[in-house]
């Protein structure tokens, strides 16, 4: 098993990158009951230990960023519907469950067995931001583990990267949004002092430049520096 | 606050204006009068603004001479360009400004105007007479702050 997968390491890549193509293909309705909140392990693959442990950080993540995650083993998916790809079959779990429907918020991944294959399923919300970097937490996180055998300890390390990536973000945008007015204040203060400082200098140097013109002064004398005269009060 | 343009009468300003244009035809240098409402604390800063503002100083042989008044705050200011200023004596322009305040004190406005203006125009005709005989017109001999 395990050398047979190691012949073909890149498989789950490159369906992991095809996987988002497919959006809106929906298959047709599959008939695969849910039988668990994050972690529905068709394929018999998934220790019970590792399931709990995903399913904790997995309604975390739903809890704290109101993102829900799933992850889907089949063994194979000519299975569960014969001809359908595992994209198209990860479109239509995504779908038929109801997943992330109101929110738009929410991801399948799907993994298949003996295709050696991970589809990934993002909400119309996750698709800009997390297509890149999801690609990524399989290829990085899931991939080398599933290689080795261990899917178990895969969808753990996926489910613990991609919540990491969740706090990152949120107190990123978290931090802009707080910041954000301090970074605009501070923007008005550089315009506002880059405007009096033109206005300081500049504006003195440029009248005096169109009053030298005016006069058709090419001396250099100042303006007001001219010729001779007196003046008093009546 | 009174229309400044009534600070003479229609009569004085025909008469300022043939004064002037007869100025012109004496000399290449030119003479005009400005009339403004406020001088500030330096109305000879302020002429020499109103002399740069009318393009006095565009005049090639710079002898353009400006009678400057302000009318709300009493003040004169006589102001003459490089060429004229070269010429004359240092204390011809306080000859000039005395004439002129002189009457401007009993009010006689046209009048005071009228002789600094022939003084000042005797100086251009001496220094930069006009040989040529041709009439001409300047419509901008006397003008008055918007």
């Amino acid at each position: 098993m395990r050398s047979h997968l190691r012949n073909k390491p890149r498989a789950f890549a490159i369906a992991a990158a095809l996987s988002f193509a497919c959006v809106f293909a929906r298959a047709a309705a599959i008939d695969l009951p849910k039988t668990d909140d994050f972690v529905d392990d068709y394929a018999g693959v998934i220790a019970a230990t590792d399931r709990a442990s995903v399913g904790d950080t997995l309604a975390k993540i739903l809890a704290s960023y109101n993102e829900h995650v799933c992850f889907v083993t089949v063994s194979s998916t000519a299975d569960v519907a014969p001809g359908s790809d595992v994209e198209a079959m990860a479109a239509s779990i995504y779908g038929g469950w109801h997943i992330g429907e109101k929110t738009g918020r929410g991801m399948v991944i799907l993994i298949s067995i003996k295709d050696r294959n991970v589809a990934i399923e993002l909400g119309n919300e996750d698709k800009a931001m997390y297509d890149q970097v999801m690609k990524e937490v399989v290829k990085k996180h899931m991939l080398p583990e599933f290689k080795d055998g261990d899917y178990g300890r895969g969808i753990y390390e996926g489910a613990r990267a991609l919540s990491t990536l969740m706090q990152e973000r949120a107190s990123f945008s978290g931090r802009m949004t707080k910041s954000l007015p301090l970074l605009l204040g501070i923007l008005a203060l550089a315009a506002a002092a880059f405007y009096f400082i033109r206005l300081a200098v500049k504006a003195p140097v440029s009248t005096d430049i169109m009053e030298k013109q005016r006069a058709g002064d090419r001396s250099g004398q100042k303006p007001g520096d001219f010729g001779g005269g007196a003046a008093g009060n009546w | 606050m009174a229309d400044i343009s009534m600070f003479f009468t229609e009569e004085e300003k025909a008469d300022l204006m043939s004064t002037l244009l007869n100025v012109t035809y004496r000399t290449t240098g030119e003479i005009r009068v400005r009339v403004e409402k406020k001088a500030g604390r330096n109305p000879l800063a302020a002429a020499k603004q109103a002399f740069l503002r009318l393009g006095m100083r565009e005049n090639r042989d710079k002898n353009g001479v400006l009678f400057y008044i302000s009318v709300f705050d009493r003040k004169f200011a006589v102001i003459g360009d490089d060429g004229i200023n070269e010429k004359v004596s240092q204390d011809f322009w306080e000859t000039v400004k005395k004439a002129v305040v002189e009457k401007f004190s009993s009010r006689q406005f046209a009048i005071g105007l009228n002789g600094g203006i022939g003084i000042v125009a005797e100086k251009l005709a001496q220094f930069f007479p006009d040989e040529k005989i041709d009439l001409k017109e300047n419509p901008d001999a006397v003008t008055f702050e918007e």
